[in-house]
């Protein structure tokens, strides 16, 4: 069997969904060399605690030393510009799209329950670490991180009363789903109490273990028994869920649903559909390993041949989109254009909507959230009209170094005959005005939506 | 005067008949994909949706304040939130002249929705449920504003009202104020509008012959192949997009109001006041904020202050409320059409969660507010009956309290009442088996 090699679209659809877009010299680089060589550029990489720390990490280390309840506004638009930083100038772009993918499933944001800027940054580093990991330990770790114990009420779940926050979301959104809902509300009840007693520590930043405020007694979980283990017994649940069948599935579907498209199932357990099933099983097979899982997803045929007849295709998120654009332009993502429009699409770091996570597929399609993609390319143009942006941009009607330049291995016909049209309706004017119309068409086009 | 739905249509191609246009270049030109107002719209009934989210606490609502024959609803409401129950002499009597005492009290930050109880405006439904209750906020959501408890929710119950009505692409019946359409207003074939607010909503660039030469080729997008149905979809929206901000460039905007919601209802207002077909609106209050496992007391009451002054200011003028600044009264006409309901995912446990939480966990059945037009209004075919309606839901005794609210009323039976009485529009699948509740419009 000789390898695949990738074609120009390969890459342009890899690096668009994985890697917050493939640059000009990516797709020269990549293209016609075995595709699995490409994933494996993508996903094996050193593990973060293996390799020189990143030039930002210095940076991260001061706001994660920040308050840990801290809410100042400044502080929190520095950490969240820092990120998007990181995503753009990056050596290992799928590592911190993991991490934004990660962020979606265990959807954490700023509030004034104490999950403050100091939180969300050490909660950021440990789904980095963990992001190509083992999903064991980021559950576990998850369960006991500091922003995601008040986020969820963990910090506050007595054992005299358990708060079901957290027990309900860790099955529902985080564990096993509902398509089908394998667990009870008495399961819910019994996860609280185990999970009874865990707070944070304000001195030193770490959760810690209160047994006066932990239910004591039996628990009785999923069919599993859990008795008298104290500070273990978080562990139990974390296991008595990922012991369940539907488990790695539904990973496998959340892993789906975010890089390749929305899958067609309502029941994992009876029609998993043969992407996640594959994905599911290597989940099995390596206890959980998720660089295996990526791999899997990325290397399959349906993931490489969407079916575009049948809607197999996946819409980027904003954060995807700006991140993919600062990259192209050669702009910093620290400037503060980049969170504003951001904020006008609908999704900053540390600020999900809720613990659903955000939006996916049609609904980043908005008239709301188009009007934000198309002004994000107008005002980019003023950017580079004023000299914040240096990089040169292609003379407007070389669509084919436009299409370089954005890591598009090709324009549709329709949005090149959209392009055209724009062109030939405005024949002679400035050559600004005209490359301020093909940037902000590029942008907002169906081609650069939805990969 | 254009007087076809099809007129209606927001997006190019609407104004010509036709679904895809010749190169548009050619036919580009102010006012291309514009919106005609239809006077002919005016005469519908209006509903406004506002969805309180993250589980509205309903004992917190409407509240016992004493106990009743064979029902103990204020001895265990207080014995089972020790911290959390109001005293009886706090919240504001419901007690209509001729109404027989039910022992209930409204949360004393809602006194604008009070004095329109008192004024015969307001019906509210009690223990307003569906059957085997999810706890989940988004299964529940999903099914609440589906109206499909039996299945795995596949559209809206406006949507699918949407879809009897035999809307447009792009046509701007349903409405959905934020960034997000929610499943409300999603049918099988038709959908609401979104749209965040009206001065968002236009192009930064302008609208200059130099700009206009740029929305009319994004608006070609919408003639994407339907092979690729993700890339046609976003397309659409591009055109719908154009039409929308050549729609709404001439729209007056409500005045900056540091209270979201009022600044949003008064959008839906303008909106509906233009004659544009603007019928079902669906606003979320609250993101996730209703969700009070802790500290509840506080959240609550600051998020009821600002339902209250949002629905004052939508009916300013017809209530003898306080005037916002630079917001003038509803037109009589719309406020003798439209009726507000507000629902949410579900209601929270009886009892409150222990330890320094101060709040409670995901529950079951709650109340349901309808305000309606000012008493008197002759111009629609049915009217809202205001007062109580339903059973409240049993709570046990202090002794055994019950776990939670069970439900009294089938929300299907509720929307079904509107569907049929309000709308003129039943839904088929709940005929027989989900009946409007009875006398709720008469």
């Amino acid at each position: 069997m000789g390898a695949v090699k990738a074609s120009r679209a390969d890459v342009a659809r890899l690096f668009g969904r994985a890697a917050f877009g493939a640059t000009a010299a990516d797709l020269d680089k990549w293209t016609g060399q075995p595709y699995a060589e490409v994933v494996s550029y993508l996903v094996d990489i050193p593990s973060p605690s293996n390799r020189a720390p990143a030039i930002d990490d210095s940076q991260r280390l001061l706001f994660d030393k920040f308050d840990i309840g801290g809410l100042d506004t400044g502080t929190l638009q520095q950490a969240q510009s820092w990120w998007l930083e990181r995503m753009r100038t990056t050596a290992y772009p799928l590592e911190e799209r993991m991490t934004l993918f990660w962020h979606d499933h265990f959807a954490t944001g700023i509030n004034e329950k104490g999950t403050g800027v100091g939180a969300m940054v050490a909660q950021n580093q440990t789904l980095r670490q963990n992001s190509l990991g083992n999903f064991r330990t980021l559950c576990n770790e998850i369960t006991l991180d500091p922003a995601m114990l008040f986020w969820l009420d963990g910090a506050l779940n007595s054992g005299f009363a358990p708060n079901e926050n957290y027990a309900r979301e860790f099955f529902e959104l985080f564990t096993l789903g509902t398509m089908p809902q394998i667990y009870t509300e008495h399961d819910i009840r019994q996860s609280a109490r185990a999970l009874s007693g865990w707070t944070c520590d304000p001195y030193t930043r770490l959760a810690r273990f209160d047994s006066g405020n932990h239910a004591a007694g039996k628990k009785v979980v999923l069919h599993h028994t859990i008795t008298d283990q104290g500070d273990k017994e978080y562990l139990e649940i974390v296991n008595v869920a990922l012991g369940q069948p539907v488990s790695p599935l539904f990973i496998a579907y959340k892993l789906v649903l975010n890089f390749a498209y929305a899958p067609e199932t309502t029941n994992l357990m009876k029609s998993p559909g043969l992407l996640i099933g594959r994905i599911a099983r290597t989940l099995r097979r390596t206890n959980w390993n998720l660089r295996e899982a990526v791999r899997t997803m990325l290397l399959a045929d349906e993931f490489r041949h969407a079916d575009e007849s049948r809607g197999r295709q996946v819409v980027r998120q904003p954060i995807e989109l700006v991140v993919n654009a600062c990259k192209a332009l050669g702009m910093s993502a620290m400037d503060a254009n980049a969170l504003t429009m951001l904020q006008r699409m609908g999704q900053v770091p540390f600020k999900p909507p809720n613990v659903g996570g955000w939006p996916f597929g049609r609904d980043w399609l908005s008239p709301a959230t188009f009007l934000a993609r198309y002004d994000w390319g107008i005002l980019a143009y003023q950017l580079y009209n004023n000299g914040t942006i240096k990089d040169p941009l292609p003379a407007s009607g070389d669509l084919k170094a436009w299409k370089a330049k954005f890591g598009l291995a090709a324009f549709t016909k329709n949005t090149e005959a959209a392009i055209q049209s724009y062109l030939h309706s405005r024949k002679g004017a400035p050559e600004a005005e005209l490359q301020t119309g093909v940037l902000a068409m590029i942008v907002s086009s169906p081609d650069w939506m939805v990969m | 005067m254009p007087t076809t739905r099809r007129e209606f249509i927001v997006g190019l191609g609407a104004l010509t008949g036709v679904r895809m246009l010749a190169p548009i270049v050619v036919r580009a030109g102010a006012g291309l994909g514009e919106a005609m107002a239809d006077p002919a719209t005016a005469k519908r009934n209006r509903l406004i949706v506002i969805f309180l989210q993250g589980g509205n606490d309903g004992l917190n609502t409407v509240i016992p304040i004493g106990d009743v024959r064979g029902a103990p609803r204020y001895s265990v409401y207080r014995t089972v939130r020790p911290t959390i129950a109001y005293k009886p002499n706090v919240p504001l009597r419901l007690d209509r002249p001729g109404d027989a005492d039910q022992h209930l009290g409204l949360n004393a930050k809602l006194p604008n929705l009070h004095k329109m109880y008192q004024q015969n405006r307001v019906a509210i439904v009690q223990g307003v449920d569906y059957p085997n209750h999810s706890y989940s906020h988004f299964t529940s959501t999903d099914i609440w504003q589906s109206g499909q408890p039996e299945k795995t929710p596949d559209s809206g119950w406006l949507g699918r009202h949407l879809d009897r009505a035999g809307i447009g692409e792009g046509e701007l019946r349903g409405l959905g104020l934020g960034t997000e359409l929610p499943l409300a207003l999603r049918g099988w074939q038709s959908r609401g509008v979104e749209l965040e607010n009206i001065p968002n909503t236009h192009f930064l660039d302008g609208t200059d012959k130099v700009s206009e030469a740029r929305h009319n080729a994004v608006s070609r997008y919408g003639h994407h192949p339907l092979q690729e149905p993700l890339r046609h979809f976003a397309g659409k929206q591009a055109e719908i997009t154009v039409g929308l901000v050549r729609t709404l460039q001439h729209m007056k905007a409500p005045p900056t109001l540091t209270n979201q919601l009022a600044y949003t209802l008064l959008t839906a207002r303008s909106m509906m006041e233009q004659d544009f077909g603007v019928e079902c609106v669906f606003v979320n209050h609250g993101y996730g904020s209703y969700d009070t496992h802790t500290t509840q007391v506080g959240a609550q009451e600051a998020l009821f202050t600002e339902l209250d002054q949002a629905i004052e200011a939508f009916y300013y003028g017809t209530m003898g409320g306080q005037p916002v600044a630079g917001v003038g009264p509803v037109s009589r006409s719309l406020a003798e059409r439209t009726i507000i309901i507000t629902t949410s995912e579900f209601g929270r446990r009886i009892g409150e969660n222990g330890g320094s939480a101060n709040g409670t966990d995901h529950g079951a059945a709650g109340p349901l507010f309808m305000i309606g037009p000012p008493a008197g209004s002759r111009v629609t075919k049915y009217k809202l009956v205001p007062g109580l309606h339903g059973d409240h839901p049993k709570m046990g005794t202090p002794m055994a309290p019950a776990d939670n609210l069970t439900m009294t009323t089938d929300v299907r039976s509720v929307y079904q009442s509107v569907l049929q009485d309000w709308l003129g529009n039943p839904d088929p699948t709940y005929e027989r088996k989900h009946e409007p509740v009875a006398g709720l419009f008469k």
